[in-house]
C-alpha cells in the first residue's frame, strides 16, 4: 500500500513537472492539464485560508497567472504541488494584507454557498459546511491539505511552518469535530424522518 | 464514519465547488505576454534611469569585445555574487575581473527588472547601474519605498568589503540624483549553512535571509517566517526602529540614508483614527506614544495613550489605518480591580484603611512584610516571563499563591523591552516594569485599593458564597440590560454575534457580569457592573 502510494506520488509530481515545463513554453494544453490536476488543491487551500469564496476564486485565477510567469525559472525538485501551494499561500497572504482584515462571511452565507453548489450529495455538502464553519483556521488548512491535496502531515508542517506534533494533534482534533458534527446532523435527520 | 470517508467527501465537495477559471487564465496569460512587449515599445521619457540603461548598453558592447581575449577559466569561474533586493530580488554572478557571468531574477519582480537586457560579459558596475535604472523605471524604487539591500559574497573578504563599499556608494549616488533620497543597506554574506537553508526554504536571497535573521535575533517578538514577506523598505524601517530604540544596530549591515515611511500614515492621521475610535479629545490625551511594529503579518503602529481614567492601547494598520486590536483599561489609583485568575473570587475581603498593613486576601498565609529586601536580578541574558514575575513578586515580598494576576505582558516602550506586570495581593495593587534584558526593576508602584475597600464595606457586608447567590438589592441590572449595554458599546446587533456567554461574578467586592462573545474575527469581552450597569472593562481582540 505504502509502496504503491509512493509510486503514484512520484509519478504525480513528475507529471506536474512536465506540465509546468509545458506552461513555460506557452503550451496551453499543458496549462489545461496542470489546471485540472491541481485546481481543487489550490481552491481548497485558498478557501481554507481566506474563508471567502470570491477571494478564493481570485486567488485561483491569479495563481495560474503566477505559475505561467514563474514557470520559465522553475527548477524541479520533485515538489511541484508544494511549489504551487506556496504560491497560493503567498497570494492569499497578499490578499489578506491588501484587505487589511479577513473578509469573513457569516454562517448563514456558508449554508447558502454550500447549497448553491452542484455535483455533490448532501453529506458532501455537510462536510464542506462543517469544515468552513466549525474548524479553526489552522485545523481547516491542515484538513484541506491532507484531504484534497494528499499531503502528508510532515509536508503540511513544512508548508504551514508549524511543528509536526501540532499538525498531528490539530488534524486529529479537526476530524473528531467533523465526525461529531456529522453524527449529530445525521441523528437529527433520522429523528425528523 | 472513518477519517478516510470524511476526507473523500471533503475532496469531492471542494472539487465540485472550485469555479472554472481556466479559459480566463489562458486568455490573461496570452494578454500578459502581449502587454510586456507593448511596454517595451513605449518607453519614451529620457529619465536618468533610461540614460543609465543606454550607457550600460554601450558598455555591454565594449565589454563583450574585451572579454574575447580573456582565457576561459578567469571568465567563467564565479568569483563574486552580488545580490540586489528591493522587492525584486536579483542575483549577479561575476568573475574575478568583475565581469558579469550571469544575472538571475530570483523572483517575478526581479525577472521584470531584468527584462530582456543581456549583461553577460559586461562590467559589474555597469550592470548594477542598469538594473537600478530599470528598478526606478518600473517603480520598484520610489519615494514610497526607497530602500535597497546589496549583499556581496566573495571568498576574499577584503575584496568583498571593497566591492560592497564601492557598490553602496555608487547606488547611493544614482538614487541621490533622483527626486527622492535613497536608503542603501549593504552587507557581506557570511558563510552560514543555516541561513542558506532558510533562504532556500523561503525562496528568498541569502542576503535577505541574513538581514531578516539579524532583525529577528534582536527582537524575540519577530519570527523569521513572517518577516520573509516584507520588502527591504519595510525591513529597513524595522531595522532603524531597532537601532533607534537602543537594541543596537545590526552588526554587519552598513546603512546609508533613511527608509521611507511615506507609504504609511503619519502621526496626525493615526491620532485622528484612534481618538475618534476612543471618543476622546486630543486635549484630554496624555502620554501619547506610537511606534511602528510588525504584528499579525502587517506593519502596524502600536499606539498607547491615557485619557480620563483609562489607558488605551491600539494596533493600527500602518497603511490604511484599520484598527486591528484595541484595549481600554481602567487605570486610576484604587481602581476597580480586574483579577484575571482569582483563586477564590467569592470570598469577601476584609476592608482595611491601614497603609502599613498588608493583609492576605485569602487569609491562609500571613503575607510577607513589605520590608523584605528586593531581589535584584542581574543577568545578562534575556529573561522570560516567569522569571519576570518571580522578580516582581520577590520585590513585593509576596508569594505567588497570594497573588491574583492582572496583567503580565512583554512590551516594548521607550526603546526598552520590558515586562509589564500588574497584580493584586492583599489589599494592594502592584505595578511593575521589569527590564526583559537584565531583569532590573524599571518601575514599581504599590497602592492601597482605597476606593475598592470603601465600596466593599458599603456594598458587601456579608461575603457572598457563590456566583449563583444573587442578592437582589445589589443586582439592579438584569442580564438582558447588561447584554444590551455591551452590544450597543460594541456597535453590534444581536444577530451579528456568536458564542455569547454571560456570567454573574463577584470579584473583590464588586458584582459584575462577565460577558464574552465573538463577531466577525474579533473576540469581545466586557465586564459590566451589575449594580450600576457601567462598563468596568472591555477588550476587543483579533481572534485567529
Amino acid at each position: 500500500m505504502s509502496y504503491l502510494s509512493t509510486v503514484t506520488e512520484t509519478e504525480r509530481e513528475a507529471q506536474l513537472d512536465r506540465y509546468i515545463a509545458g506552461v513555460a513554453k506557452e503550451d496551453w494544453e499543458a496549462m489545461t492539464q496542470l489546471y485540472n490536476a491541481t485546481r481543487a488543491s489550490v481552491y481548497g487551500f485558498a478557501l481554507s485560508i481566506l474563508k471567502n469564496p470570491q477571494d478564493a476564486e481570485d486567488v485561483l485565477h491569479d495563481c495560474y497567472l503566477q505559475i505561467h510567469a514563474a514557470a520559465p525559472g522553475y527548477r524541479s525538485q520533485g515538489k511541484a504541488l508544494a511549489w504551487i501551494l506556496t504560491i497560493t499561500r503567498n497570494l492569499c497572504m497578499q490578499k489578506l494584507r491588501e484587505a487589511g482584515r479577513y473578509q469573513h462571511i457569516e454562517a448563514e452565507d456558508w449554508e447558502k454557498y454550500v447549497e448553491a453548489q452542484s455535483g455533490m450529495d448532501s453529506e458532501d455538502r455537510l462536510v464542506l459546511l462543517a469544515c468552513m464553519e466549525r474548524l479553526s483556521d489552522e485545523e481547516r488548512q491542515i484538513v484541506m491539505l491532507h484531504a484534497v491535496s494528499g499531503f502528508k502531515h510532515r509536508e503540511i508542517a513544512k508548508l504551514l511552518k508549524l511543528p509536526l506534533p501540532t499538525v498531528l494533534s490539530k488534524y486529529n482534533r479537526a476530524l473528531k469535530k467533523l465526525k461529531q458534527y456529522l453524527l449529530k446532523e445525521n441523528a437529527y435527520e433520522e429523528q425528523r424522518n | 464514519m472513518k477519517n478516510r470517508e470524511i476526507e473523500a467527501k471533503l475532496k469531492r465537495s471542494v472539487s465540485a465547488a472550485a469555479p472554472d477559471v481556466l479559459q480566463q487564465v489562458i486568455s490573461d496569460c496570452k494578454e500578459q505576454k502581449g502587454r510586456v512587449v507593448y511596454m517595451e515599445e513605449t518607453k519614451k521619457k529620457k529619465s536618468i534611469a533610461a540614460r543609465i540603461a543606454a550607457v550600460a548598453a554601450a558598455f555591454v558592447v565594449i565589454a563583450a569585445g574585451v572579454t574575447g581575449f580573456q582565457i576561459y577559466r578567469t571568465n567563467y569561474r564565479v568569483a563574486s555574487v552580488v545580490e540586489l533586493d528591493v522587492n525584486p530580488s536579483i542575483e549577479i554572478q561575476a568573475n574575478g575581473k568583475e565581469k558579469v557571468i550571469d544575472v538571475i531574477g530570483r523572483n517575478k519582480d526581479g525577472q521584470t527588472v531584468i527584462g530582456n537586457m543581456d549583461f553577460k560579459g559586461s562590467g559589474l558596475d555597469v550592470t548594477v547601474n542598469a538594473l537600478i535604472g530599470s528598478m526606478l523605471r518600473n517603480g520598484y524604487l520610489s519615494e514610497l519605498a526607497n530602500s535597497i539591500l546589496i549583499s556581496v559574497d566573495n571568498d576574499d573578504a577584503a575584496k568583498g568589503a571593497d566591492l560592497e563599499r564601492r557598490l553602496a556608494a555608487e547606488i547611493n549616488e544614482i538614487l541621490q540624483s533622483n527626486t527622492f533620497e535613497g536608503a542603501v543597506l549593504s552587507q557581506q554574506i557570511s558563510d552560514n549553512a543555516d541561513i542558506k537553508k532558510l533562504a532556500e526554504q523561503y525562496d528568498i536571497t541569502v542576503g535577505k535571509a541574513q538581514l531578516i535573521q539579524q532583525i529577528a535575533a534582536k527582537n524575540p517578538l519577530y519570527n523569521f517566517a513572517d518577516l520573509t514577506t516584507l520588502s527591504i523598505n519595510e525591513l529597513n524601517l524595522l531595522r532603524a526602529n531597532l537601532s533607534d530604540s537602543g537594541d543596537g544596530a545590526l552588526d554587519s549591515v552598513n546603512a546609508i540614508g533613511n527608509a521611507s515611511d511615506k507609504a504609511y500614515l503619519d502621526e496626525a492621521a493615526v491620532k485622528k483614527v484612534v481618538f475618534a475610535h476612543a471618543d476622546v479629545k486630543e486635549a484630554d490625551v496624555r502620554g501619547f506614544r506610537m511606534e511602528l511594529d510588525y504584528e499579525h503579518g502587517l506593519l502596524v503602529y502600536e499606539v498607547e495613550f491615557y485619557a480620563g481614567n483609562y489607558e488605551y492601547d491600539y494596533d493600527v494598520d500602518a497603511v490604511n489605518g484599520t484598527i486591528i486590536s484595541n484595549d481600554k483599561e481602567w487605570e486610576e489609583t484604587g481602581a476597580l480591580p480586574i483579577p484575571e485568575t482569582g483563586q477564590d473570587k467569592t470570598q469577601g475581603q476584609q476592608p482595611t484603611e491601614q497603609l502599613t498593613e498588608q493583609k492576605d486576601t485569602q487569609g491562609q498565609q500571613p503575607a510577607a512584610q513589605q520590608t523584605q529586601k528586593p531581589t535584584q536580578q542581574q543577568t545578562a541574558a534575556a529573561i522570560d516571563q516567569a522569571k519576570a514575575k518571580e522578580i516582581a513578586f520577590g520585590h513585593a515580598g509576596v508569594a505567588e499563591n497570594q497573588v491574583s494576576l492582572v496583567k503580565a505582558k512583554l512590551d516594548y516602550d521607550d526603546g526598552i523591552q520590558k515586562y509589564e506586570i500588574e497584580f493584586y495581593a492583599g489589599n494592594y495593587e502592584y505595578d511593575y516594569e521589569i527590564n526583559a534584558a537584565d531583569g532590573s526593576i524599571l518601575k514599581h508602584e504599590k497602592e492601597l485599593k482605597r476606593q475598592q475597600a470603601a465600596q466593599q464595606s458599603s456594598q458587601a457586608q456579608q461575603p457572598v458564597t457563590g456566583s449563583q447567590n444573587q442578592n437582589g438589592s445589589q443586582t439592579t441590572v438584569s442580564r438582558e440590560q447588561a447584554k444590551a449595554t455591551a452590544l450597543s458599546h460594541a456597535g453590534l446587533a444581536e444577530n451579528q454575534i456568536r458564542e455569547y456567554e454571560c456570567e454573574l461574578d463577584f470579584d473583590d467586592g464588586v458584582k459584575k457580569y462577565e460577558i464574552d462573545f465573538k463577531s466577525g474575527n474579533y473576540e469581545y469581552s466586557y465586564d459590566i457592573n451589575a449594580t450600576t450597569g457601567s462598563i468596568i472593562k472591555f477588550e476587543k481582540e483579533y481572534d485567529d
